[in-house]
């Protein structure tokens, strides 16, 4: 096996002395600085980055609302069940904003990684960018990627300081992490959809059907 | 239910038959379902492109950019591969290399074997379809799941994908409505066509079972970040995360040409890959994996194996096919191509459809046998001008033409016809007598009706076409005519 | 002969030199580089002394400006020859619409609605899209309506059509259509491939829409038959 990498390295290094060899193959252009030290081409906007990221949530069949606090959060996630008609149970990444919390007794809370059959989970969002919508979950004790995928519905918690404008913001932010690069970090933009029957859009492929997002303060 | 065996088999698959390209072409274009299918295709993913890009302000300076992050990867990928390498083994997970499409398989079959796996989950990957994967672990005796829903409509089919992207895009939802009465319901509902909801539910409910049971989830990656050594997946149907997540030891498998260097460069590649695929500013699942699962995370594989594949690519990258090496899989040339639209992917033969798969093809599978495919193009160019990555997909096709001549893989007719072209086209006496003979000569077969339904040496135009007889004298007696008058004048 | 009368009349005396054959596309498409080179050599040579080259054709003028360069890339005696013809050489409507000369005698006169097929070696790779427009502009009871997809290939592709007629009738019927579809009494383009191919079909299948090259329009060539029609 090492046989194989030292083979292809060598094919490679050969292949690379050839073109340099050759010039001119080797333009300036293709040096990193032609490119690394400019800001990568991005959309703008013009409005406030906030409505930006709500338009584009709405943009990806997304639902969201603001709260005023966090305390405000189980109130969202039981009136969110009712209005589904869903069973008052959800289940809860032990993130340690939802364990601060004070939750009703009629809903049952369990913490944990999500399992077949399960209605409803709730996440922490990492980050978030108003370029596209999208919010960054990053695997975790604090953050099961299953939670992310297997529930019918996702409810997501989003810090408002979490959000940032671009991508490449996203990855300043995650970099100060002790553990980055974590296992999966996921950026998930609306609910999972397909179009490959008849190239017709069509929503809960095999992620969640609903994406909900609470932003809080 | 689907008998596991009845889901495994790939048929058609691992065939290749690009030297096949004519007859196969042939029947596409006979085929009445596949041309429904495609005429829906071809209006769907142009128009897509086309509002993903408006949005953007400055495109062509997104396409410059991702130009610059491949050609600067490529040449110094041996840099970024062993960066990449260094990393993945830090994060815990294991590197392998492949030389060619057998070592790869072999490698795989041997990790699933090692965790006496089953069952294997599969997101939808182009390169596994190029290392022939799924019969080589069939043949050992395991559950093979392709997740992609339009991966497992073809599964059921036993076909192969006939688009990177969309790869049940030639069947109709009549025929997705017959395969799942097949397979999920054993014929019990009589091949009634059925709403798209409905179908999307219940390929979500059969394929649960088969994610919550897998021992083994194999994907591709989009892109390969040396800086973090994370594998990019990037999904709509949150697939690939079911499959890297679920069982207990996830395998990436990748072409060594897919390294980019840092997070940033794969953001670029991100704007550029969505819009130019379906649209879409950003799919809804693009995910970073970096190793196996953590010591306290609460789920994710235990293992994870990294296998990257050479099978060719190392040798492409001198040369002049390199700029093919910058391909980032998006499928918007094949979604621009006309003769991919008249025809669909199967008629391609191989793994790898279109324009991008016209000039792979030849360079995986040998000139000699994929002789049509670069000819099976007009070098329209509508192809270039889509590709994110700016690889001048006519002039490669051009050159393998030109390789094709040289090698002497040429069929005689052409060879003679160009030979003869080219003689009289070097001697201006003769080419001026052989046009005014064959000006006069169609003239006469065109007849009174002016036109040819017939022509010799060009039958196919003309079974199709009427070929326009030369009307009145050759420009060049017209001109030298109204010359002496003007003199004389 | 519709091109050169445009020509003179924009103020320009014209010449067609003996001994012009073919430009080599045919070769150089074929993989025939050496053909084509020879063939380049030769067009070269002969083309040395004009001012201006004008080619009413597309794909002619985008092998002589965008191919002859690189064919002959290296050669030392040639290749400045080859960049010197490139920058000589237009195609006919870009060459008109730069020239910008106004238009002396009574203006050309089509009524009724016309649409452009997008040939595909003049839009790509010499950006030929405005031009023939902004001309037709000129021509007196003319209204250009567009039809879908006129930016997508005929199917004529040179020896592609011969090489593969099915997929190739293919395309032009798709193209067919999308004419019809437009109302349009007649088809123009800048490309005699195209507009042979196109014109053929037509012919074929009995549709009524007439096929011309631009320049017969621009002239006032159009009220005879139209491509392929008989003469």
């Amino acid at each position: 096996m090492s046989d194989a990498r030292d083979q292809i390295f060598r094919a490679i290094v050969e292949a690379l002395d050839r073109n340099r060899n050759l010039g001119g193959t080797l333009s300036s252009s293709e040096a990193r600085s032609s490119y690394a030290d400019t800001t990568p081409p991005r959309p703008g906007w013009d409005i406030p980055m906030q409505q930006r990221f709500l338009d584009k949530l709405d943009a990806a069949a997304a639902s969201w609302e603001i709260l005023e606090s966090s305390e405000d959060i189980t109130a969202a996630v039981h009136a969110y069940l009712q209005r589904q008609g869903l069973p008052a149970a959800v289940r809860v990444a032990e993130h340690p904003l939802l364990e601060a919390l004070r939750w009703p007794e009629d809903l049952t809370v369990t913490p944990g990684t999500a399992h077949q059959g399960l209605d409803v989970g709730l996440s922490v969002a990492d980050a978030a960018m108003a370029e596209t919508g999208t919010l960054i979950l990053c695997s975790g004790p604090e953050s099961p990627t299953s939670l992310v995928f297997l529930p019918d519905h996702h409810l997501v918690v989003l810090p408002q300081d979490r959000l940032m404008p671009y991508m490449e913001d996203v990855w300043g932010l995650l970099r100060e992490r002790p553990d980055f690069p974590p296992r999966s970090v996921n950026y998930v933009t609306g609910p999972s959809r397909t179009a490959d029957v008849e190239q017709t859009m069509q929503l809960g492929a095999h992620g969640p059907r609903s994406l909900h997002v609470l932003l809080v303060p | 239910m689907p008998t596991d065996r009845a889901l495994g088999r790939r048929g058609k698959a691992m065939q290749i038959s690009p030297q096949e390209f004519k007859p196969q072409a042939r029947a596409a274009l006979k085929d009445a379902t596949l041309q429904q299918a495609l005429g829906r295709a071809k209006v769907g993913f142009t128009e897509k492109r086309r509002k993903g890009v408006e949005h953007f302000d400055d495109f062509e300076a997104l396409r410059e950019r991702g130009r610059r992050i491949r050609d600067h990867a490529l040449n110094h990928m041996d840099e970024y591969l062993e960066r990449l390498e260094s990393m993945v083994q830090a994060a815990g997970g294991q590197v392998h290399w492949a030389r060619d499409d057998a070592e790869a398989r072999d490698i795989i079959l041997g990790l699933c074997q090692q965790r006496q796996a089953r069952r294997v989950t599969k997101s939808k990957s182009m390169i596994t379809e190029e290392i022939a994967l799924n019969p080589a672990l069939e043949r050992a005796g395991m559950d093979v799941v392709e997740t992609d829903l339009g991966e497992y409509i073809i599964q059921l089919a036993k076909e192969p994908p006939s688009h990177i992207i969309g790869p049940a895009i030639h069947k109709t939802r009549q025929q997705i409505s017959e395969l799942f009465d097949t397979y999920h319901h054993q014929g019990a509902l009589k091949a009634k066509l059925r709403e798209i909801p409905e179908l999307v539910t219940e390929a979500r409910e059969v394929l649960r079972d088969k994610f919550l049971s897998a021992d083994v989830g194999i994907t591709g990656a989009n892109f390969l970040v040396a800086e973090t050594g994370s594998i990019v997946l990037v999904t709509n149907e949150g697939n690939a995360d079911l499959t890297h997540t679920l069982p207990g030891m996830h395998i990436s498998v990748a072409g060594i040409d897919k390294v980019v260097p840092t997070l940033e460069d794969a953001t670029t590649l991100l704007r550029l890959l969505g819009r130019s695929a379906t649209g879409q500013e950003m799919s809804c699942y693009t995910t970073f994996v970096t190793g196996p699962r953590r010591t306290d995370d609460p789920d994710g594989p235990e293992e994870f194996h990294l296998v990257l594949l050479d099978n060719g690519r190392s040798r492409m990258l001198s040369g002049p096919y390199r700029d093919m090496l910058r391909c980032i899989r998006c499928a918007a040339c094949m979604n621009h191509c006309p003769v991919y639209g008249a025809i669909g992917g199967h008629a391609y033969g191989w793994v790898y459809p279109g324009p991008m798969g016209s000039v792979l093809t030849p360079l995986f599978v040998g000139l000699e046998n994929a002789r049509d495919l670069p000819h099976a193009c007009t070098l329209n160019g509508r192809c270039a001008t889509v590709c994110p990555v700016k690889i001048p997909l006519p002039d490669l096709l051009r050159q393998l033409r030109s390789d094709q001549f040289r090698q002497d893989i040429v069929d005689r007719r052409t060879r003679l016809g160009l030979r003869v072209w080219g003689y009289l086209a070097r001697q201006p006496r003769l080419y001026s007598l052989a046009t005014r003979v064959g000006s006069r000569l169609l003239r006469i077969l065109g007849g009174r009706r002016g036109r040819l339904s017939r022509l010799p040496l060009a039958g196919g135009w003309t079974s199709g076409r009427d070929f326009p007889a030369p009307q009145g004298a050759r420009f060049r007696d017209q001109w030298k005519k109204r010359q002496q008058q003007r003199r004389q004048a | 002969m519709a091109a050169a009368e445009l020509l003179e009349r924009a103020g320009y005396r014209v010449e067609v030199p003996e001994g012009q054959t073919c430009c080599g596309q045919p070769a150089w498409n074929s993989g025939d580089e050496e053909q084509a080179r020879e063939l380049a050599r030769q067009a070269i040579h002969q083309l040395r002394e004009f001012d201006h080259v004008v080619v009413p054709s597309g794909s002619c003028a985008a092998t002589m400006i965008c191919h002859y360069p690189t064919l002959l890339a290296g050669d030392r005696e040639w290749q400045d020859a080859a960049y010197d013809l490139a920058r000589r050489t237009r195609e006919l409507t870009a060459f008109l619409a730069e020239a910008s000369v106004e238009p002396t005698e009574t203006p050309a006169r089509f009524p009724g609605k016309v649409t452009y097929h997008d040939s595909c070696s003049g839009l790509r790779q010499l950006t030929i899209h405005d031009q023939p427009r902004q001309l037709l502009q000129r021509v007196e009871g003319l209204t250009l309506q567009e039809m879908e997809d006129t930016e997508v290939c005929c199917g004529f592709g040179g020896t592609f059509c011969i090489k593969y007629p099915e997929i190739s009738e293919h395309m032009v019927s798709d193209k067919v259509e999308r004419i019809q579809e437009s109302g349009a009494r007649a088809v123009l383009g800048g490309d005699l491939g195209c507009l042979m191919n196109i014109a053929g079909r037509m012919q074929r299948l009995g549709v009524p829409v007439k096929a011309y090259h631009v320049a017969e329009v621009l002239a006032g060539h159009a009220d005879g038959p139209g491509i392929g029609e008989k003469g």
